[in-house]
């Protein structure tokens, strides 16, 4: 099978289309991020966040960790992830 | 003599001494202020976690029979407010919520305008509101009509060590006000939280004061003991004070007579 410059060129534009099928765009604490599909379970073990402490606001509700793994992220989703720090 | 406790929400505090958890050099400060301060109640900030480091487990820090105050710092509108109280809820910090709505980040001043909306919001939703504003009789009262559980003055603007600078304002809450009146924000050192306390407040919230000093352990103890003396010179009323002085000693019968 002979690469011809032309068939280089469709395959990567093949390539680029599933990758970017598998991409999302969602939004992390005030800002746009291109993540993979996947739960929110998935994203937190992607981002290695510590998990203990870790509050996750998911369209403006609550997900309590041991349902992390129900909630498959969505195009245009809003995630605030989130801590208890010190303050007066 | 029956115990001098303090209700609010339901909960009985033994400690008139509020305390929180900012500002400290290190966080295993904490515990031990808690242990000198014997305070009851801590407050606690939410926030956006940041991503490249490690969550702050702060909540680690406090004992389970310390009752968790969250705050709604950061907060502009009444709005942003309720919302930060309810995931506070949801996350398992309990009823407890300090409303904290600044707009104006020179002096910190808290927007009592703002913060009444949120409470009669809050109130409702069965929270135990302990809204921060300057200290405004009318809107005291209007605090109290919406359900807040206590209300909380400021003596001056937040970090600012000052001490009680709105004294007469604050007399007027403490005169007034049928709910407790707990002095929060500017209360830089112990004789401040006495003159609190002397006042007729129901409590006081110390944080940068013990945390930024540099024996917080140490700090804590000492405004307990402050808050103490306060308190009971409180319940003892003190005498009249006058422009001229008043002999303590007979002014008869003197030797040389």
């Amino acid at each position: 099978m002979a690469f011809t410059p032309l068939s280089i060129y469709w395959e990567v534009v093949f390539f680029c289309s599933i990758i970017m099928i598998m991409k999302i765009e969602i939004q992390i604490n005030g800002k746009k991020e291109q993540i993979e599909k996947g739960t929110i379970a998935g994203l937190v073990s992607n981002k290695q966040l510590t998990v203990d402490s870790l509050i996750v606001e998911y369209n403006r509700k609550i997900i309590k960790q041991d349902a992390w793994t129900d909630v498959t992220l969505q195009e245009g989703d809003v995630l605030e992830l989130l801590n208890f720090v010190g303050g007066g | 003599m029956q115990e001098d406790v303090l209700s609010i929400g339901g909960h009985e505090f033994s400690s008139r001494l509020f305390t929180g958890t900012g500002k400290f050099a290190a966080k295993d400060w904490i515990p031990r202020m808690l242990q000198g301060s014997r305070s009851e109640m801590i407050t606690v900030a939410l926030r956006r976690i940041d991503q490249g480091g490690t969550t702050e487990k702060i909540l680690d820090y406090i004992p389970e029979d310390v009752v968790l105050l969250p705050n709604t710092s950061g907060a502009r509108t009444a709005d942003e407010a309720v919302r930060v109280a309810r995931i506070a809820r949801e996350a398992g910090c309990g009823n407890f919520i300090k409303i904290e709505v600044i707009t104006d980040m020179r002096y910190l001043m808290p927007d009592n305008h703002e913060t009444l909306l949120a409470t009669e919001i809050l109130a409702k939703e069965d929270f135990v509101v302990l809204p921060y504003v300057l200290p405004d009789l009318t809107l005291a009262k209007k605090l109290e009509e919406a359900g807040a559980a206590a209300i909380m003055p400021l003596g001056s603007p937040i970090g600012s060590n000052r001490g009680i600078e709105t004294k007469e304002l604050i007399g007027l809450l403490i005169e007034i006000c049928k709910v407790p009146v707990v002095v929060d924000a500017g209360i830089g050192r112990p004789s401040h939280a006495a003159e609190a306390m002397e006042m007729g407040a129901d409590a006081v919230l110390v944080n940068t004061a013990i945390a930024t000093a540099k024996d917080p352990a140490q700090m804590g103890r000492a405004f307990s003991l402050a808050v103490q003396a306060g308190r009971l010179a409180y319940l003892a009323q003190m005498g009249q004070q006058s422009d001229t002085a008043n002999p303590s000693s007979p002014l008869t019968g003197f030797l040389g007579s």
